[in-house]
């Protein structure tokens, strides 16, 4: 008997197979729109960008594929791994199933801190030199979301020995007040202003650009790889913090470490695309559901299936109602919420 | 040797132990009784290394509990708490194989395969090996939960290493059959010059299968020595508020408990 080999054969299998489909998901969303591009077409467009020489394409379908919808697929794939993974991973050390990244405060922080720059402060904005104005929303909800955060971990006294109802309670505290705050502005704000807010509160990947994707990307990916990393201390913190404690992990460093890299990652993404929720909730029980609880797959599956979903709802969102957009939060959480309602049905009767 | 010298500690205020002072010694058990709430646990959870006591001093092989990291402590002394919750349906497998945490930082190898069956095995756990572990019942789990505790210290730091095994109340979910084969396990293993600290309300179990018994009460140590030595009327009485009979025909004291009022 070799479990071992089975598992690694699994998993590389898997592995293989989520590639596959988040490859295909790329291909075929690229090509949708107002412009149709064959998915044989992209892979020409892209494959020429490495200098391989693969099909014909037009010079338009070029620049409408590589310039508009390329840093918007990818913004997709980075803001869809991001909310997944750092929801699989807080569930983890919460050992609670139904926390979501934004119940810390991050994505509340940040909406509130882009709806205060919104309402009273946009003459500061347009004071900024042109390179930065362009980022600046995109700062300020990071700001906000990482500012948050940190209120909630002062609140529960997170460098002591936090008491993981404390910041739940903490969080969810620090989430009304900032949403009575938003709702204050969106009040005191004028019809236009009111409309950003709102497409910000439901999220957007309309903004995308190459340059926000890879800043934006640099911290999503690298926090990534480190919650990757811990993925074997989160399954033994399953069995309850002593129990972790005894078998020789060292609980504070994990929870600080594993809280840091998920405010780094989502308040990046919160900051390129707004609320999305959901994702962060939803895909881990998922992954959970499909492959089962353990950190080492449930992580990196909830990458692909995050970035998968991601991806897809924003093709479904920038295309139902073209010219317009839907806010993509309204399609994740419409093609998601009957999948999943059908997935606790069918395992409720399993078990 | 695990000693505690003079250890008080109090939760909010309220004293829980006071002025105690025990040794788990390799190869023996100490089996550990008392009402509840007379510091059983918090005494375990002391010596564990998880909770450092206000007052006095607690020593692995003669160096301060403390100063020894996680991942030393990990290797040579195992905990088997009641009621473990696991949050997530994981695999008995897989529970079984975190014990291993310590030797290979989750990097499983033949060797962690070989121990975890061999855990399961003797635990009496070997047939849930492929069941989810939130579908097995309370005996069940805790088996599983003793197989993981037993990988954990199945080979110790190094040959000489001596190793330790706190267990609290490891027969309370179990039937009687369970009761006496955990008991049955838990001697040889000590035998293996393992130290083994053990939390147990039955006085007949432990006066059967320890070598010492620790009585507690309100936090301070009662009575302690050797089964024979210091089993009588007066500890029981003092310890429970019970009377009780003890009978030695059989070798062993056996303990019949007398309600008093009644």
């Amino acid at each position: 008997m070799n479990m071992s080999l089975a598992i690694g054969k699994r998993n590389t299998f898997l592995g293989f197979f989520f590639f596959l489909g988040l490859l295909a998901t790329v291909l075929i969303a690229v090509g949708t729109g107002p412009m149709r591009v064959a998915p044989a077409e992209v892979t020409g467009i892209l494959l020429q960008k490495i200098g391989v020489s693969f099909s014909q394409f037009t010079a338009a379908q070029e620049a409408v594929v590589w310039n508009i919808r390329l840093p918007r697929v990818i913004t997709g794939i980075l803001v869809g791994m991001s909310l997944a993974v750092s929801g699989a991973a807080l569930q983890g050390i919460f050992r609670n199933p139904l926390v979501d990244p934004g119940l810390i405060g991050i994505s509340s922080g940040a909406a509130l801190a882009v709806a205060a720059v919104v309402v009273l402060g946009e003459p500061l904005i347009a004071l900024l030199p042109g390179a930065v104005r362009l980022y600046g929303l995109t700062l300020v909800g990071f700001g906000g979301g990482v500012a948050a955060t940190r209120l909630v971990l002062y609140i529960a006294d997170y460098s002591g020995r936090v008491r993981v109802a404390n910041l739940l309670l903490a969080g969810i505290a620090v989430q009304a007040v900032t949403f009575a705050g938003i709702g204050l502005l969106q009040y005191l704000s004028s019809d236009q202003q009111l409309r950003m807010i709102t497409f910000w509160m439901l999220g957007s990947l309309g903004g995308s650009l190459w340059t926000s994707a890879a800043a934006a990307g640099t911290i999503i990916v690298a926090a990534t790889v480190g919650l990757l990393s811990v993925s074997r201390e989160l399954n033994l913190l399953a069995l309850g913090e002593r129990e972790a404690a005894q078998l020789g992990v060292d609980i504070e460093k994990l929870k600080r470490k594993v809280v840091l890299l998920v405010t780094l990652s989502v308040g990046a993404a919160v900051s390129v695309s707004g609320i999305i929720g959901f994702v962060g909730l939803v895909v881990p029980h998922l992954a959970r559901m499909l492959f089962g609880a353990d950190h080492r797959s449930l992580l990196p599956v909830s990458v692909f299936l995050g970035a998968i979903l991601m991806v897809f709802s924003d093709m479904v969102a920038r295309t139902v109602v073209a010219p317009a957009e839907l806010p993509i939060g309204v399609i994740t959480s419409l093609i998601g919420g009957p999948f999943f309602i059908f997935l606790i049905m069918a395992n409720r009767r399993l078990t | 040797m695990i000693t505690t010298t003079g250890v008080s500690h109090a939760f909010h205020g309220n004293p829980v132990l006071r002025d105690v002072s025990v040794a788990v010694r390799p190869g023996q058990i100490l089996a550990v009784l008392g009402s509840n709430g007379a510091g059983k646990t918090t005494l375990l959870r002391a010596l564990a290394g998880e909770i450092r006591p206000q007052a006095g001093r607690i020593t692995l092989e003669g160096r301060c509990l403390s100063q020894w990291p996680g991942r030393e402590l990990a290797l040579r002394r195992a905990v088997l708490s009641q009621n473990i919750e696991v949050t997530f349906p994981f695999p008995v497998w897989d529970i079984v194989l975190m014990g291993r945490y310590a030797h290979n930082r989750g990097h499983e190898s033949e060797r962690d395969y070989t121990v975890a069956e061999l855990a399961l095995k003797h635990a009496d756990a070997y047939r849930f090996i492929d069941r989810r572990y939130d579908t097995l019942s309370g005996g069940e789990k805790q088996r599983v939960q003793l197989a993981r505790v037993l990988a954990q210290i199945w080979d110790g730091a190094g040959t000489a290493a001596a190793r330790y095994l706190f267990l609290d109340e490891p027969t309370s979910s179990l039937d009687i059959e369970h009761q006496y084969r955990l008991m049955t396990f838990i001697r040889r293993f000590a035998d293996e010059q393992v130290g083994v600290f053990c939390v147990l309300h039955d006085i007949n179990l432990a006066a059967a299968f320890a070598d010492r018994l620790l009585f507690m009460k309100d936090g301070e140590v009662l009575a302690q020595g050797p089964v024979d030595e210091v089993l009588s009327g007066e500890v029981i009485e003092g310890t429970y508020g019970l009377g009780a009979e003890i009978h030695r025909a059989s070798g062993r004291p056996f303990v019949v408990p007398v309600c008093k009022e009644a």
